[in-house]
């Protein structure tokens, strides 16, 4: 009996301790089986729970001009978005927000109402929507951050720096060029939550791979790029032309000072441009130079010794028969020397120059001046120009592209070819990246000034910048091209525009353009301006060149480049708006406009830019007060209306609707 | 009988014996276990003090590194209203049309070297 009971004792113990081994190696096995076998697995389950990855949209760079005034910044901005699930008063939330957004209510209660979980509100909201629309606590309407780019200085070298599209990708310009420099990388943010959501723990925030951008800093100057500007506009508008280009170039260096087409375009808001008014004109397109193109036949054949300034020819009265073609001078000329023919721009004299030369030798001289090839400048979309291999030019082929017909050219080949004479014999690359740096401002990268080769002697160029003064000089094509107190070398160019019907030249329309460099004995900038179909004249000599003298006037006196030549008119006194003493107060106060003016009529400049404004009122003498920025929206007094002496006269400008 | 009585003899007297002194090891032991148990206790609240403390802080952190980056963006785009205001274009019609200037003609401009 005893035994019995304690050997049933004994089993018990036994399978009691067999149960608790059995599900200890249960427990054990699952912990082996959740531990180490599917660690990795439910570790990352674990992490999704608790952590939260925030992408990191990529910030771009700044682009700064070479006095690091900013011309494309990145700002974040909040864009405002609504979880229709979540909003229990769609009726009363869409009312709410419609007042703030100022638009029509049923446009975003339909929003609202959508199925999506996730609708655009609105994107990129100014700040103080934002407040406003926070303090409303609505349930269902957050917020997140998006980087939006700027160009504080609107239209100013619009086509040099370009724009990006609504995600941070650069499109044109430099914004393109340099898009994988300027754009950071996409980052992630690591943060741990909390039960309710929130981010705890800082030490643990992980940025993964995302970089900020690099800052590109150009060599463009923007008070130079707005003097061009200024003054291109001036002539494509006072010549009722089409369009127009001007280049400003270092012809030491191949730096870019200025780039400007005319029309020009607002970054800020390029989608309401035509693509064919975001083009920069002055790479992506080629057109004949016309005469100017005789600087370049000439030095080749000064570098060839084939002829010397002082060689004359026989310039046939105007009119002179090559290879079945007729060939016209504007003026009729008997006798001119090389320098004449360079300054009175005669076509028979460079057909005769170019004749004498030989085709090979001027292709083989144009080639190495750039023509025909691109000139591997840092901005996207450059053309190569038309220069067609000199071993197959026909007939009078050989004396049209003396004077420049039958071969083109970018604006900037010109430029840096011209510069080939201003710098005494050497071809720079282009350029308008002068650095790269990084968010710090430590330097990454500089551009220096690169040489390609050497096209003329030193002895050429210098004969070549002396018969160019002539040009600008008493009596030569180009003299309202002159700048008081400095020496200009120059050629004027005229050249006739391909018609696309008829594949022959048009009769009316024109290329007209100036091409030079000053101080002719020292240069320190090389400009260019083309004037595309200018109606009121077709010549580049009085369309361009007063464009050209105005850039070099204003941007020598803002470089600070003293005069070399004495003043050969005494001071002329300028009339200064100033109000008069009496009433300075008053005018500074609510502006005036002067007794000279009594009577004037008030323009319409609603709809108008400040430049435009600017121009009207240098144009009608009107002082005008200024308020606000964007497009002329409204003006006192009324367009038409006579102007007192002592109304007050004033345009207001303000985002266009 | 004698078989039952060898057998308390050998088991329930001892065990008697035994019990009665770990009763009183037990109250001997007592007052350290209750301070053991206060201390454990305390350490415990301290550590999950200390730790809603770290995450109350982080959270304050977190506020402040927002707010610093709220600044840093006003001060963003109060830089580019400068950038705005300093473009030449808006400069000249200032200058032109409510002081009252003008541009310099050549001959007006001294260049002192």
């Amino acid at each position: 009996m005893r035994d019995r009971k304690e050997k049933w004792i004994r089993i018990r113990i036994r399978l009691i301790g067999g149960l608790f081994a059995f599900f200890f190696a249960i427990t054990s096995a699952r912990a082996f089986y959740l531990q180490i076998i599917n660690k990795e697995k439910l570790v990352k389950l674990a992490e999704r729970q608790y952590q939260k990855i925030v992408p990191l949209t990529p910030v771009r760079g700044v682009i700064y001009d070479r006095n690091n005034s900013p011309l494309a910044v990145s700002i974040e901005m909040d864009s405002c978005f609504a979880e229709p699930r979540n909003i229990d008063d769609i009726g009363d939330t869409a009312a709410k927000l419609s007042h703030i957004f100022g638009s029509p209510r049923e446009s975003v209660e339909r929003k609202l109402k959508s199925n999506r979980n996730f609708v655009w509100l609105q994107r990129r909201l100014p700040p103080d929507l934002r407040e406003k629309i926070n303090g409303l606590e609505l349930d269902g309407i957050s917020f997140v951050k998006e980087t939006k780019r700027f160009y504080p200085n609107g239209e100013l070298a619009g086509h040099v720096i370009g724009f990006t599209g609504l995600d941070p990708d650069g499109l044109e310009g430099v914004e393109l060029k340099y898009n994988s420099t300027i754009l950071g990388s996409t980052g992630y943010l690591v943060t741990e939550r909390d039960a309710l959501g929130r981010d705890i723990d800082r030490k643990g925030t992980v940025v993964t791979n995302a970089s900020k951008g690099h800052n590109v800093t150009l060599t463009l100057d923007k008070n130079i790029q707005y003097i061009t500007e200024k003054e291109l506009a001036k002539a494509v508008t006072s010549s009722g032309a089409k369009s127009g280009m001007a280049l400003v170039m270092e012809p030491q260096t191949g730096r870019l000072l200025a780039m400007a087409n005319y029309p020009f375009f607002n970054p800020n808001s390029y989608a309401s441009y035509s693509p064919a008014v975001l083009r920069n004109k002055t790479i992506v397109d080629s057109f004949e130079p016309g005469s100017t193109f005789k600087v370049f036949l000439i030095s080749s054949a000064l570098e060839e010794k084939v002829v010397t300034p002082n060689d004359s020819f026989n310039c046939e009265n105007g009119s002179y028969s090559i290879g079945g073609r007729t060939i016209h001078d504007t003026h009729k000329y008997g006798r001119l020397s090389v320098s004449e023919i360079l300054k009175f721009s005669s076509n028979i004299g460079a057909a005769k120059i170019g004749t004498m030369l030989g085709q090979e030798r001027l292709y083989s001289h144009l080639k190495e001046f750039g023509f025909g090839a691109k000139t591997g400048i840092d901005l996207p979309g450059e053309a190569y120009g038309y220069l067609r291999n000199g071993s197959q030019w026909f007939g009078v082929e050989l004396a049209t592209i003396s004077f420049g017909q039958g071969v083109s050219a970018t604006a900037l080949q010109l430029v840096t070819a011209i510069s080939v004479v201003a710098n005494g014999g050497i071809l720079m690359k282009p350029y308008v990246v002068e650095k790269i740096s990084d968010e710090n401002g430590i330097e990454l990268q500089e551009t220096a000034p690169q040489m390609v080769r050497r096209v003329i002697s030193p002895e050429t160029a210098a004969k070549m910048t002396k018969m160019m003064e002539g040009v600008a000089a008493e009596g030569g094509t180009g003299m309202s091209a002159s700048v008081e107190g400095y020496l200009v070398a120059g050629k004027t160019g005229t050249a006739q525009k391909v018609d696309p019907v008829t594949r022959g030249y048009s009769v009316d329309k024109r290329v007209a353009s100036f091409v030079g460099f000053v101080p002719a004995d020292n240069p320190r900038l090389t400009i260019l301006v083309v004037v595309d179909e200018p109606k009121t004249s077709p010549y580049g000599g009085v369309v361009a060149a007063p464009a050209f003298s105005a850039i070099a006037q204003q941007t020598l006196c803002y470089l600070k480049v003293p005069a070399e030549q004495k003043m050969k008119q005494k001071p002329e006194s300028i009339e200064v708006k100033a109000p008069e003493a009496a009433d300075v107060n008053k005018a500074a106060a609510e502006g005036t406009i002067d007794e000279g003016v009594e009577g004037t009529v008030m323009p319409d400049f609603r709809g108008m830019s400040m430049r435009q404004v600017l121009q009207t009122m240098e144009k009608r003498g009107l002082n005008v007060k200024l308020l606000g920025s964007g497009r002329a929206t409204e003006q006192s007094p009324m367009p038409g209306q006579r102007i007192g002496p002592n109304d007050h006269v004033w345009v207001k400008f303000g985002a266009r609707a | 009988m004698a078989d039952i009585k060898t057998m308390s003899n050998k088991v329930a007297a001892p065990r008697q014996f035994n019990v009665v002194s770990l009763n009183a090891r037990r109250w001997e032991i007592f007052p350290q276990l209750i301070a053991v148990m206060v201390l454990l206790t305390l350490v415990s609240i301290f550590h999950v003090w200390s730790r809603v403390k770290v995450i109350e802080l982080n959270l304050q952190m977190m506020d402040v590194g927002n707010q610093l980056k709220n600044e840093q963006q006003e001060q963003n785009r109060l830089k580019l209203e400068v950038a705005s205001m300093k473009t030449p274009v808006r400069i000249e019609a200032l200058a032109k049309g409510e002081l009252g200037m003008a541009l310099p003609k050549e001959q007006q401009v001294v260049i002192v070297k």
